[in-house]
């Protein structure tokens, strides 16, 4: 692979660009849509190709196409950085890093692609069954997985050269209840970038039948929720969708210049019991040891004791801003551009008990998990909770169905009083013109009224 | 065409009872600009064929962006192992067979000889138009060119092609403290004749509406959606129902309400797959079915679904043109065209002569709505007061928590200007008795 990359490199040089990035993927991945014990799809593909990245007259030019025709692709990106370099005006200059030759590999204990699709689909069958034989109001089962293996390969013109293996195992289900003609819906999401198949050792058929039945039950049994401003106890789940919504986001460097949070940076954004962290944490879902750029992944403190602190970059944002390099330019695959994104975000844990958290609510709401969620640059942010319950008098009491908060991150995290001590994660994609694994978490939080708002009907 | 009729034959030496393979080549070029300034030029070729075969009444498939012989014959054996694999499929019928294509002329000859230096120049115009006061988050100018060719082993043959172009920005107007929510503007085009100044024009007048600030107050209110708005809401929510799988599968609650009244008499809703200036329109869908104008909802009377070939067989109806392959979920499911809701008789004017209300530009959320209750709880964003009949200001942090079938008996006004945003092809709407929460 790295001969005929070398070419493109060349290629790149001869033609003028200040940085040429030539990033080379062969992966093959497998999914199976499964709905009410049928396999309706069993597709693999074969995905290859690389993503020719040049720095031209300072400004990006990329051409992504089959590694075959990698020195055409080059000058195709130079030719195009020259045509938009016309009327930039101030040049995109790069961090300067220190390159690196590595190769990585996955220590799976059963690689998903040497895992048969029998037991794959024999895995699901037994997860379908668990799943309808919860609940006889259970109507029908949805399950998506998917896997990947393969090698990722980059190469600069700098001397950056390294090769690592990637893969993931993933799986979705959406289950539908149905009581009294009324419909309802809940999802499970879980998956991981760094175990094998091995994965569903711990994730069992029965572990996630449980969860995502139990969901769809409470969905089926819950109360409309009242609409206002209550106080509240978040669950991990849903904390970690607030530290991705309400200032993950727009920590990421490219958002946060044109953002409510512009300009923060040193400043107090959330009481100081607040801490927040993205890092690529070993077992979650988006880590790995370099980013797409060739920056090794490294913690970043977005907030430290209330305190906007930190940044996350890639090589021209770090740069641009001054802030370190921190391994977050990651893309979709070779059809994409690196993009700045979270890798695993998460609230640092506290020193509340959680029964010091509920304690002396006389009536608010407990959101344990949730179903989306989104950004603005203005720090509104949304999270979309399929599973809640009311709060009466320091209690978890009944279900609630389809809820939904929001808020304004420049004055709710100010209003979180309480944070627990046992950090919890979720997983899921996060699209931001394209996907990455991402997880996020934090342990038990409680925000005070006025911070967050109930789309209720009640 | 030949790679898909070599990779048919193939598949049927092979011993697939069934054979299809689709090529799909896109080619997007795109200029973005950053800050304020231009800063990337890209060019993304993405070429490859999809096989899938039936063996056994069991079916897999193989998906690879190689096209030699070679990389067909393993592509062929690989789809073939994967339905080996799989599990028998009691109600398979089979694949589509040929059908009547409507031609859909969505092919602009232009777009093939552009040069990245034309895309540039609307993507300057538009960030050198824009007032000081307002930043550009992203701005682009983009122009796909889509081909494929679909052939299977019951007979069909065809292929199509259509050229895209989107351009458009995602701006915030700087307040004293912060910035507005994003507004978002874009022009959806087949043919290419964007209009830069026309989006600057929008874009500055929606947010200095927007910094005569108003308060959102919580009750039941007449709200306008946009066309962007009322396009993401239906995607996540009544477009789920009308799949016909989901009706099949009892995961919709219109299953079975065909003839009946599911909304007011001024709505009239198409699943149009062949309508021009469709962002998805196209001859034939992802398995070779012939696109189509399909009527879901008229003047309130729910007419029927859209349907992919597999269930529309199963539940033994006609498949309305709807398969969809998900390239990134490497998925083939029903998915809707391009939705079209018919305009009314509503002036901009008329519209807007509401009391006390709000105008809803765009929505943050909709895609955590509960498709199969159709409840919704969303964030509106931007979104702005009316009183009076005018526009008094923007509001921050409001929220709208209804359901969509509801909400589809609560229209009161349908626009009679038409816009084209993304998937679909609607004019303004105006309900009445929305749940609002304000903060």
């Amino acid at each position: 692979m790295f001969e005929t990359l070398e070419k493109g490199i060349k290629a790149g040089e001869q033609k003028g660009a200040e940085y040429v990035e030539l990033r080379a993927e062969d992966v093959v991945l497998t999914f199976v849509g499964y709905s009410d014990g049928r396999v309706d799809n069993l597709n693999v593909k074969a995905r290859s190709g690389v993503a020719c990245r040049v720095l031209y007259d300072g400004t990006w030019g990329l051409a992504c196409g089959m590694v075959t025709d990698t020195e055409t692709l080059v000058k195709e990106a130079c030719s195009l950085a020259q045509a938009a370099s016309v009327t930039r005006k101030e040049k995109i200059k790069l961090q300067e890093i220190k390159t690196c030759e590595d190769k990585t590999t996955q220590q799976y204990r059963m690689p998903p692609h040497e895992v048969s699709f029998e037991e794959k689909i024999s895995r699901l069958d037994t997860l379908c069954d668990l799943i309808k034989n919860h609940d006889k109001r259970i109507k029908a089962v949805s399950i998506k997985y998917a896997d990947s293996h393969g090698f990722k390969y980059l190469l600069t013109n700098e001397g950056t050269k390294i090769t690592q293996e990637m893969g993931h195992v993933f799986n979705y289900c959406w289950v539908t209840g149905k009581e009294n003609g009324g419909l309802t819906a809940a999802r499970d999401i879980i998956g991981s970038t760094e175990e094998g198949f091995e994965y569903f050792e711990r994730e069992t058929e029965q572990k996630i039948a449980e969860r995502v039945a139990h969901r769809v039950v409470l969905q089926l049994e819950g109360n409309p929720p009242k609409k206002g401003s209550f106080p509240c106890v978040l669950g991990p789940r849903v904390v970690g969708t607030l530290a991705h919504e309400a200032l993950g986001h727009l920590a990421e460097a490219d958002l946060t210049l044109n953002s409510s949070f512009n300009g923060k940076l040193g400043e107090k954004v959330a009481s100081d019991m607040v801490n927040m962290v993205d890092a690529p944490i070993k077992g979650t879902f988006g880590a790995s040891k370099y980013d797409d750029e060739g920056v090794l992944m490294q913690r970043v403190d977005i907030i430290k004791e209330g305190v906007f602190s930190g940044l996350l970059t890639n090589r021209e944002y770090a740069h641009k801003t001054g802030m370190p390099l921190c391994g977050s330019a990651r893309a979709e695959s070779f059809l994409y551009p690196p993009l700045i994104r979270m890798r695993n975000t998460f609230f640092d844990k506290g020193d509340h008990s959680n029964e010091e958290l509920f304690e002396g609510i006389n009536f608010g709401y407990y959101c344990k998990d949730y179903r989306g969620g989104q950004a603005d640059l203005n720090s509104s942010f949304q999270i979309g909770v399929q599973e809640a319950f009311e709060i009466h008098k320091g209690e978890i009491g009944s279900p609630i169905k389809d809820l939904s908060i929001s808020g304004i991150a420049t004055e709710a995290l100010f209003l979180i009083e309480g944070v627990g001590k046992e950090l919890g994660f979720e997983e899921g994609y996060c699209g931001k013109g394209q996907r990455a694994a991402t997880s996020s978490g934090g342990p038990h939080v409680r925000v005070e009224k006025g911070a967050i708002l109930f789309g209720g009907r009640g | 065409m030949d790679v898909c009729s070599h990779a048919v034959r193939v598949g049927e030496k092979s011993g697939a009872d069934e054979v299809e393979a689709v090529w799909v080549k896109d080619v997007t070029t795109t200029v973005e600009a950053e800050l304020g300034q231009i800063s990337k030029a890209s060019k993304v070729w993405r070429e490859g064929l999809r096989i899938r075969v039936i063996r056994d009444e069991a079916l897999g498939s193989f998906f690879t962006y190689q096209m030699d012989k070679n990389a067909v014959k393993t592509a062929v054996e690989k789809a073939l192992a994967a339905a080996k694999a799989s599990k028998k499929d009691e109600h398979w019928d089979s694949l589509p067979h040929p059908g009547k294509y409507s031609p859909v002329d969505v092919w602009d000859s232009t777009m093939e000889e552009m040069d990245p230096r034309e895309l540039t120049e609307p993507v300057c115009e538009m960030i050198q138009s824009l007032p000081d006061d307002i930043a550009v988050h992203a701005a682009l100018n983009r122009i796909t060119l889509l081909q494929r060719a679909c052939v299977n082993s019951n007979g069909i043959e065809h292929e199509d092609k259509g050229t895209r172009g989107r351009c458009g920005m995602r701006a915030v107007g700087k307040l004293e403290s912060g910035v507005t929510p994003v507004f978002n503007e874009h022009q959806f085009l087949r043919t290419y004749n964007p209009d830069p100044q026309k989006i600057v024009e929008s874009i500055t007048t929606k947010v200095n509406l927007f910094r005569h600030s108003d308060t959102a107050s919580s009750g039941k209110f007449q709200v306008i959606l946009s066309p962007r708005t009322l396009e993401i809401l239906l995607y996540f929510t009544l477009f789920k129902a009308v799949s016909g799988e989901n009706t099949a599968r009892g995961k919709s609650l219109l299953a079975g309400k065909e003839g009946e009244k599911v909304a007011c008499s001024q709505f009239t809703l198409h699943d149009n797959g062949i309508v021009k200036e469709g962002f998805e329109s196209r001859e034939m869908d992802d398995e070779g079915v012939p696109c189509q104008d399909t009527p879901l909802i008229k003047n309130g009377v729910l007419q029927g679904f859209i349907w992919n070939d597999y269930w529309a067989k199963r539940m033994g109806v006609a498949s309305t043109g709807n398969a969809y392959y998900d390239d990134q979920n490497n998925e083939m499911s029903i998915q809707q065209t391009t939705m079209v809701v018919n305009p009314g008789d509503y002036t901009k004017e008329e519209l807007f002569n509401v009391k006390d209300g709000y105008y809803i530009l765009g929505l943050q959320g909709a895609h955590g709505s509960n498709p199969e209750s159709g409840d919704f709880s969303v964030v509106c964003a931007p979104a702005y007061r009316i009183r009076n009949g005018e526009i008094s200001g923007g509001c921050v942090g409001m929220m709208l928590s209804d359901n969509i079938f509801s909400l589809l008996q609560k229209i009161d006004a349908v626009g009679r200007e038409p816009e084209v945003v993304d998937v679909a092809v609607l004019p303004h709407v105006r309900f009445r008795d929305v749940n609002v929460a304000a903060r």
